[in-house]
């Protein structure tokens, strides 16, 4: 999943995107809620952390302007201000959730998890698949009750294509649910990523389509219980 | 408390007792006064009827005496009453003083030897009387009558009792009405004095003012100014430390996450990085806390007591511009004095130099220029500290004087306290600031005029 942090204070912005890259998330990482709105047009986010104190636009205007603007993914606040009335603001404005500085790294990213599960109308952490079963807290997949190993960014492939499925993603799209603005991207990752993934799940579950991307299908219906 | 247990003076005693002193001494006074003439007048009534009765019964003895001659006693043929000595006693005497006549209970003996004519006291079968002597035209007979003073005192011990009855019953009103009047009174005070007591530190809205006397009205309007002035002080507090936990908890964050992230690195030098981050974080929060507690201890309720003393800013600056190379490193730092006296606290000057410095050279991009001065102008010493940063946009003037203000888009590091603290430092100097383009048309200018030496 890509992430959208907004935060002003150079040191606690860098720690916190590439804290959140070390949990297996893409982050892009902006100082001010004009850049905010720029890359929320340009890039597709599941997950936007919000800072209040922000210079420039005030980070509830720009709440309100990105719920305005039609976003529909998770918006976290995350802000020193803790007044009572300003959390109430913050969720009525449409936040999702309101986090207090200083806050727990791990915290964080429970707390991004469970925003972007409500978003996604999914109840508990675990994505099922067939005999596929995804733990999306741990970052751990399962085959017919068999652990399978897999590296960060090929769970982030697999998470992408499950929550996907029955949907054809080209290859750009997936890399930009894995890689933050600036990372150095190979140009056959996301094919080496595949390819990995077919070793160890089986050859059968991510199919090719042919100059558009990849897809995997959406479970048989007696499988899907 | 304890000023319970202290005895204090009453004002509605005092008064109580002031007006029903004066109240009952008057009242007495004239009381006293009134039966002294009341008595002096029935005295007057009472002698004229003695003497009319004197003249009535001599008149009748010289008709018995012209008739019968005085060789042998006279019968007035008047009826005798059994208590008649209580009221009148009488004797009729001839030129030579024998008793010609005497009524019922009047002795036989004279009631007074030599007694003047007219009227005299003399004391009768043990009685004190009062005494009317008469002759008649031809001084052949003499009356002399009798009066008990019994009778004259009991008519004015009854009158005594009666006007000292009223007289009680008045005063007991007139206490009664004062004490209700005082009361009344002290119940307005009492209801204000409850008004203001009723406050606890978390209410200090203003006491009503309507219904107040004037006599309270200034007392009132005194402590509503005082609740004010607590009012401010305690916003002031509450903002301040409000805005101090909301400031510190950014980097408090960083530090945090910082720590967490380095836990965590996923190469050296993923690791080396957040180190410095977290260097860079403390730094901030340390240089935050020291210039809030400098803001805290330049309490503007203390500027009052602070010390100032005559003293050459051109001096000041000299002595100071050592310390500054280190903050404006990288930066051509200038100083330029002029004589310019002026009434200062030094400690809390150099403060307020280094702040300006500092700021100079924090926004002011490398290599830049700082100019530092001091001089005098239209009878004004001043002190300018001068760049050629990126300066602030007219608009934004104000503002920054605000605690925690940071211009939007400010790259270089600050916690938005500076100009708090230079401002703070020259409303105590009773000094404007003025913020003006710094060199060449670019830049900040901060210029602080100090009050005209007296």
């Amino acid at each position: 999943m890509r992430i959208l942090l907004t935060e002003d204070d150079p040191q606690l912005g860098r720690a916190t995107q590439i804290g959140l890259e070390q949990a297996g998330y893409a982050v892009d990482w902006v100082q001010s809620a004009e850049h905010a709105h720029t890359a929320v047009r340009l890039h597709d986010y599941g997950c936007i952390l919000l800072d209040l104190g922000l210079p420039g636009q005030d980070g509830m205007q720009a709440l309100t302007t990105l719920r305005n603007a039609g976003y529909g993914g998770a918006i976290l606040i995350v802000t020193a201000r803790d007044k009572v009335p300003e959390r109430i603001a913050g969720l009525d404005g449409g936040a999702d959730d309101f986090i207090v500085k200083p806050f727990d790294l791990d915290e964080l990213a429970a707390r991004i998890r469970s925003a972007s599960r409500r978003a996604a109308g999914r109840l508990r952490e675990q994505l099922v698949h067939g005999d596929l079963v995804l733990d999306v807290a741990a970052r751990q997949v399962t085959q017919a009750g068999r652990p399978v190993a897999l590296t960060s960014r090929e769970f982030g492939i697999l998470l992408t294509l499950v929550e996907n499925s029955g949907r054809v993603l080209s290859r750009e799209q997936l890399e930009h649910q894995l890689y933050s603005w600036g990372e150095e991207v190979e140009s056959n990752a996301v094919q080496v990523h595949i390819h990995h993934l077919r070793k160890k799940l089986g050859r059968a579950l991510i199919r090719t389509v042919h100059a558009i991307g990849y897809c995997i299908d959406k479970p048989a219906p007696e499988a899907a219980v | 408390m304890s000023t319970a247990a202290v005895p204090r003076w009453s004002l509605r005693r005092l008064l109580l007792g002031v007006l029903l002193t004066l109240t009952l001494a008057l009242w007495g006074g004239s009381a006293f006064i009134v039966y002294r003439e009341a008595q002096r007048e029935s005295q007057e009534l009472f002698d004229q009827s003695l003497a009319e009765t004197a003249q009535l019964l001599l008149s009748l003895a010289e008709n018995e005496a012209r008739e019968h001659g005085t060789s042998l006693a006279i019968d007035l043929k008047i009826p005798e009453r059994p208590d008649h000595h209580r009221y009148l006693l009488f004797q009729i005497r001839d030129a030579r003083q024998r008793l010609l006549y005497k009524n019922g209970g009047a002795p036989s003996t004279a009631f007074a030897v030599d007694a003047p004519e007219g009227y005299s006291w003399a004391r009768v079968d043990g009685h004190r009387s009062r005494l009317y002597t008469s002759w008649n035209a031809g001084r052949t007979v003499q009356i002399q009558v009798a009066e008990p003073s019994s009778h004259r005192d009991e008519i004015s011990t009854r009158f005594f009792y009666k006007a000292s009855g009223l007289g009680v019953v008045l005063a007991m009103l007139a206490g009664l009405a004062i004490w209700l009047c005082i009361d009344r009174v002290f119940r307005v005070l009492q209801v204000s004095a409850d008004e203001v007591g009723a406050r606890t530190p978390n209410d200090l809205a203003d006491v009503p003012l309507e219904g107040a006397p004037s006599e309270v009205f200034p007392l009132l309007l005194a402590i509503n100014r005082l609740f004010g002035r607590v009012r401010q002080t305690m916003e002031y507090e509450q903002r301040f430390t409000g805005d101090a936990a909301h400031e510190l908890r950014t980097p408090l964050a960083a530090i945090k996450t910082n720590l967490q992230v380095m836990q965590r690195a996923r190469s050296v030098a993923e690791r080396d990085e957040f180190i410095a981050g977290l260097n860079v974080s403390v730094d901030r929060a340390s240089r935050l806390v020291d210039q809030l507690l400098t803001l805290a201890h330049l309490d503007p309720q203390d500027s009052h007591g602070m010390a100032l003393e005559q003293a050459d800013l051109a001096t000041l600056l000299t002595e100071e511009q050592a310390h500054w190379q280190s903050l404006a490193a990288g930066h051509q730092l200038q100083v330029e004095v002029a004589h310019a006296p002026c009434r200062i606290e030094r400690e809390s000057l150099r403060m307020l130099l280094r702040n300006l410095v500092d700021n100079a050279a924090r926004y002011t991009p490398v290599p830049g220029r700082i100019v530092v001065s001091c001089g005098q102008a239209d009878g004004h010493s001043y002190l300018r500290v001068a760049d050629s940063g990126p300066g602030i946009p007219p608009a934004m003037r104000e503002r920054v004087f605000e605690r925690f203000f940071r211009l939007p888009g400010a790259k270089a590091p600050g916690s938005g306290l500076g100009l708090s603290i230079v401002s703070r430092i020259a409303v105590m100097h009773g000094a404007t600031l003025s913020l003006d383009t710094g060199m060449d048309g670019v830049g900040l200018a901060v210029t602080v005029s100090f009050p005209a030496s007296a």
